[in-house]
């Protein structure tokens, strides 16, 4: 067998994320349309920018869609919003699901907008729009329209119930999404915990869609592109997309009528596996009170070896005594003596001290970070998973970055996002042959 | 009066005052015309108008985040529109500050700008920046 380099080497050079710009981008020349509003569609879109596709977003023209206006504490950050609002802002919130992408304004009311879509969609391979369902139909641009001006096209809409059934007339949202689906059913607090549902603040289910849709389009180019030569119509339900991971919860109910249960931080197959309370703060020196907050650290010793390590490090061998075999650990009514047993021996230490005398005793467990914590690890800078990124229309900014790794045609992330209609000239002059002075009548007129 | 949910366009005029969803989703009271200082009651639920816009007497509760003239200008100015905030006060002086570093201290555009501040979508500084 030749000799090659050993794997941590190999994957370090093949995968480095600061040579991605000098080599091919997957998807370049596929030209992908994006209609899309807060983080369903646009995340789908994203993704494919990401691989190098050329992403227009359509936003209406002035202020945008609405997630740059629904943002952490609702302050725009980000200015200009617009060329004809400097005074403005994009909010953060818009960050993540929005990079690498040309930005256009079409007010798809406007007859004149109508042609303007038809005229895009003839020259593109995918739009992307999650409206409500029909209404692009309503507009004379749904895929019906599309596809008399291009039979190729892949027409990918997301909503949340569907296009058909007569629950699908509403508005959905990634909360919504998981409530309906059966995810806040065993999500949460254990009953005699709290009991509460527990949303997750990053929009999981929004993210998660787009990346299924993304997965859709890419396998409805192949067909068209390697078997049909045809477009296709895509529609994703977000709250079946959240019904679609509920693992056990649905065969459980299925064969027993059993419904599964909220457990909180800890885990109903495997004891211990679960969060803890350390009761120091790790920043005990700090004036800012996001530092001065106790600090939680993930603790994974389920097997009888690993338990009983733990509670040596604990000084609780009469633990690994009363709960020495994991049928006896993993039951409700004894998850939480030996939970309690751990945050009391944890109440008087940092996260980081726990994971100190973890690690020495060979026991797996992290802390829960926060976004300080990840953004400062060495690790994470080293891949690229996070990035400083000389923004050229925001300066610079902290951006997270693909997180996967491709060798030879690497995703990269090149801008973060860009004023609404800042590309007006560029795709309206190079895609549709509009002149200048048809843009700015288009412009005088709020078409565009 | 055109009813238009959180778009409080002004019957005296015709201003529209953007009321941004997030301080106006649930919001009730009185909240000022940045065109001509008109003071209207308003009541939201879940970003639905309830009652209102009815013109009133008093003091403003909340000002709009953002206003257009009839002819699309811009209106802006203290008293007008809600100042242009950052995330939050300064926890050590308690006062709202403009950013225009990022926390490594590079520049970063994250104050409100001017028309005459603009080359094309980009502000003027951050162009220089990248000027080569």
């Amino acid at each position: 067998m030749a000799a090659v380099p050993d794997f941590e080497t190999y994957c370090r050079e093949l995968f480095d994320h600061k040579t991605a710009f000098g080599k091919p981008e997957v998807l370049k020349g596929y030209r992908v349309l994006s209609c899309t509003q807060y983080i369903l569609g646009p995340s789908c879109a994203s993704y494919l920018a990401e691989l190098g596709a050329e992403v227009i977003k359509i936003e209406a023209p002035r202020r945008g869609e609405p997630m740059r206006h629904t943002t952490p504490f609702n302050e725009p950050l980000l200015y200009p919003l617009s060329r004809w609002v400097p005074e403005a802002g994009t909010g953060l919130g818009f960050f993540g699901a929005n990079p690498n992408e040309e930005f256009i304004s079409l007010d798809f009311h406007r007859p004149e907008a109508r042609q303007a879509m038809l005229e895009l969609a003839a020259k593109s391979d995918v739009m992307v729009q999650n409206y409500r369902p029909g209404t692009f139909d309503r507009w004379g641009i749904g895929y019906q329209h599309f596809q008399k001006v291009n039979p190729r096209i892949v027409y990918q809409w997301l909503g949340g119930f569907g296009g058909w059934g007569p629950g699908r007339v509403r508005a959905s949202y990634d909360i919504l999404g998981q409530a309906m689906g059966g995810a806040f059913g065993i999500t949460g607090e254990a009953a005699d915990r709290g009991g509460t549902p527990a949303k997750h603040t990053i929009w999981l289910a929004d993210y998660w869609g787009g990346m299924m849709a993304a997965v859709t389009i890419l396998a409805a180019l192949y067909w068209r592109d390697t078997v049909s030569g045809e477009g296709t119509f895509i529609e994703y339900s977000q709250v079946h997309g959240v019904t679609r991971q509920l693992e056990s919860a649905l065969p459980l109910y299925g064969r027993y009528g059993i419904r599964r249960e909220r457990w909180g931080n800890w885990d109903t197959e495997l004891c211990v596996h679960g969060i803890i309370q350390c009761g120091k703060s790790s920043y005990p020196g700090s004036k800012n009170p996001q530092e001065t907050e106790v600090g939680y650290i993930l603790v994974t010793a389920h097997t009888d070896e690993d338990f009983k390590k733990l509670c040596d490090v604990m000084g609780r061998k009469d633990l690994a005594t009363t709960y020495a075999k994991h049928d006896d650990r993993v039951k409700a009514e004894n998850q939480g003596p030996i939970y309690d047993a751990l945050e009391a021996w944890a109440k008087d230490k940092t996260k980081e001290d726990v994971a100190t005398l973890l690690d020495k005793a060979g026991i797996n467990n992290q802390p829960v970070w926060n976004a300080k914590e990840v953004s400062e690890h060495p690790h994470w800078k080293l891949r690229g998973a996070v990035q400083w990124i000389d923004d050229p229309i925001y300066g610079d900014l902290h951006h997270q970055g693909p997180a996967f790794k491709m060798s030879d045609t690497p995703p990269r992330i090149k801008w973060a996002l860009k004023p609404v209609g800042a590309d007006n000239e560029k795709v309206y002059s190079r895609l549709l042959g509009w002149s200048k002075e048809k843009i700015a009548k288009m412009e005088e007129a709020e078409v565009i | 009066m055109v009813n238009q949910g959180l778009v409080l366009t002004c019957a005296k005029c015709s201003t529209k005052n953007f009321l941004d969803p997030y301080p106006f989703w649930n919001f009730a009271g009185n909240t000022k015309c940045a065109g001509c200082d008109t003071l209207y009651a308003v009541k939201f639920a879940k970003g639905q108008l309830l009652s209102g816009p009815t013109a009133t007497t008093g003091k403003a509760d909340l000002l709009p985040g953002f206003a257009e003239d009839k002819n699309g200008a811009a209106i802006t100015g203290e008293g007008k529109i809600r100042p242009a905030p950052q995330a939050r006060p300064d926890p050590f002086s308690g006062k709202q500050k403009q950013i225009t570093q990022s926390v490594r201290g590079k520049p970063v555009s994250g104050r409100p700008l001017k028309k005459e501040e603009l080359v094309g979508s980009r502000a003027k500084f951050i162009v220089d920046l990248h000027r080569i």
